[in-house]
């Protein structure tokens, strides 16, 4: 028998006023896997994002991770499920440095109360600094460790950005991240760098679902790939049957399927 | 008024040097003595109460600074918790022979649960709706103050308790209150100042900044701006409370609107984050308010004015912005401090 499903995903339907964004979708995503989700724009990969991590609550049908169903929940209580993601237009916290971004992606791990906060006791002295040699190590994990932990994000280079949003995302240690268009902007240099580092992501045990336009990173990263088309699942599979499948191929290229 | 920024950022640049932060602690230690010996040493004065008040006003902008500046909710009814700490003092006192040292937590108390149930439902709302709503508040607490006489006294307030005392010393001039609003304000100061650097305040930062991916990140948003409103009411609840043991007397009228606006004025013209930023505006509106309408009336209302637009329009962070303090990182930081030095973090 499978193992269960980190993400399972049932006939989920999201709707804007008249917009039917994801129109009844199923898949589910094994643990340890790294799994593309593709379509045209207006597919619904974002909106479908969107629901599994609980920042739209409004949608028909069931999401569960690890099995325990997402229905209610709030972004932050999925988060604690062991969720966690980036966003497709970068959104790091511009007033913070880079080292508290990353520490902001912490929160959950780091023991403080509220006399500790107040008045910096040796525990608060403890966490923090353990929580700042955790952020070290992940900055480095990500090839981030040229940085200067105390600039701004605003002042980064776009890839690296994108870099630090997954160090923030990858320091609430989740079971599964959700990686929205990591390489968009990237050349392929950067894009092929970017693909090594989402294989030393599962490498740590963390499943991958991402949504991607580039088909290189698509196809050389995942192990499956679900495609999207008008908000409906039109095909799941390895990449190499993807690639050659006709109704992804006319859903990409606007030709009748077939 | 320029020279204490100056030095204010000279202390700042100076402490960032050292990299301990040990210059800046210095430096504001020297402020505070000089602050706390002022009104002994400078004396005579015809307004006594204006060190007391500037005191209060400082730990206002503090209190206020966490709502406002730490997690940018902008509250315009934050006196309501001044006064729900004034009254409970002048009931306690009146009433129930309470002295003022059982009185202060318990004005910080209930100024705690007020905003935990104010702040319950109207921190759901966002930015333009939370602002009218906690006017709203500030507003029903003003009218509760002047119609609900069996607990405020109405229109003539509520007066006419025992003066506390301490070790025999009996508190009856206003300057004898100022030691206890200059303690209140280092308590505040330097509770804020730990609450920001901290799990919380960067909970708190990073909602001001993006509340989705705040939440991504697995932060409670509406808890912790809940947070933010009863760590801000704590201050207001225990300088009300002060502040009506001082003029021995609570009435509504130092609770209108007005005073609400003025201590969102006090954070944005000393700086929203910036805890000397705050305790500046404070002491410059008591100085303009009280000092300086002396001479030329209610002109200072409009010299206030004046001096805020220009701030926001000249320097639009507040007469001593915020900067972060670097993180303790074990890795050298040399090129940090440099970077730092020549001003490349942040603009002019």
């Amino acid at each position: 028998m499978a193992p269960e499903p980190i993400l399972s995903v049932r006939e989920v339907e999201v709707q804007f006023g008249g917009v039917q964004a994801v129109a009844g979708c199923t898949f589910v995503v094994a643990p340890g896997q790294i799994v593309g989700l593709i379509g045209p724009n207006g597919a619904g990969k974002t909106s479908l994002f969107n629901a599994i991590s609980g920042i739209v609550r409004h949608y028909h049908g069931e999401i569960r991770i690890a099995g325990r169903s997402l229905r209610g929940l709030p972004a932050h209580r999925v988060a604690a499920l062991g969720l966690s993601r980036t966003f497709q237009n970068i959104r790091l916290f511009r007033s913070l440095s880079v080292a508290d971004n990353v520490l902001v992606g912490e929160h959950r791990r780091i023991r403080e109360n509220l006399l500790d906060s107040a008045f910096h006791t040796p525990r608060f002295h403890r966490e923090e600094g353990a929580a700042l040699s955790r952020v070290e190590n992940l900055l480095e994990f990500v090839g981030l460790q040229h940085l200067d932990p105390q600039a701004l994000p605003g002042s980064l280079p776009y890839g690296d950005q994108r870099r630090l949003e997954i160090a923030r995302a990858l320091a609430s240690q989740p079971r599964l991240l959700l990686l929205d268009e990591p390489a968009a902007g990237m050349n392929t240099v950067e894009s092929r760098s970017l693909g090594i580092l989402v294989r030393s992501i599962r490498e740590r045990g963390v499943t991958v679902l991402l949504v991607e336009h580039d088909m290189r990173v698509v196809m050389s990263v995942c192990d499956r790939v679900v495609v999207l088309n008008f908000g409906r699942l039109i095909a799941e599979g390895a990449p190499s049957e993807i690639q050659t499948n006709p109704e992804v191929i006319a859903a990409y290229l606007g030709g009748p399927p077939g | 008024m320029n020279v204490i920024v100056a030095s204010l950022r000279e202390l700042e640049a100076l402490s960032r040097r050292t990299g301990s932060g040990r210059g800046l602690r210095v430096g504001v230690g020297v402020i505070c003595v000089a602050f706390a010996l002022a009104p002994y040493v400078l004396g005579g004065s015809y307004y006594p109460d204006i060190w007391t008040d500037m005191a209060l006003w400082g730990t206002i902008g503090v209190g206020l600074n966490v709502v406002i500046g730490f997690a940018g909710l902008l509250d315009l009814g934050y006196m309501a918790f001044y006064a729900i700490g004034g009254y409970v003092f002048a009931n306690a006192a009146l009433y129930h022979g309470f002295t003022l040292w059982e009185t202060l937590p318990l004005g910080a108390l209930l100024a705690v649960v007020a905003s935990a149930i104010i702040g319950f439902p109207t921190l759901r709302v966002r930015g333009d709706y939370l602002a009218i709503m906690t006017l709203g508040f500030g507003g029903i607490v003003y009218y509760a103050a002047q119609n609900l006489s069996a607990i405020t006294g109405g229109y003539n307030g509520l007066y006419g308790w025992h003066n506390p005392t301490l070790f025999g010393h009996p508190f009856i001039a206003p300057i004898d209150f100022y030691p206890l609003a200059l303690a209140l304000l280092l308590v505040a100061a330097l509770v804020t100042m730990g609450l920001r650097s901290s799990r919380l305040g960067r909970a708190w930062a990073s909602i001001k900044d993006d509340e989705l991916a705040a939440a991504s990140s697995g932060i409670g948003v509406i808890r912790y701006k809940l947070y933010a409103y009863m760590l801000g009411s704590v201050w207001a609840g225990l300088a009300g409370a002060l502040f009506a043991a001082k003029d021995q007397l609570v009435s509504p009228e130092s609770f209108t609107f007005n005073a609400s606006f003025f201590a969102v004025a006090v954070v944005v013209l000393g700086g929203m984050g910036s805890i000397a930023g705050v305790v500046l505006g404070g002491v410059l509106y008591v100085v303009i308010a009280e000092w300086l309408s002396a001479y030329t009336g209610t002109l200072s209302g409009v010299i206030f004015a004046a001096l805020l637009l220009l701030v926001v329009l000249v320097r639009p962070a507040g007469l001593v912005p915020y900067r972060p303090k670097p993180p303790r990182l074990r890795r050298p930081a040399t090129r940090a401090a440099a970077d730092l030095e020549t001003g490349g973090d942040s603009g002019p």
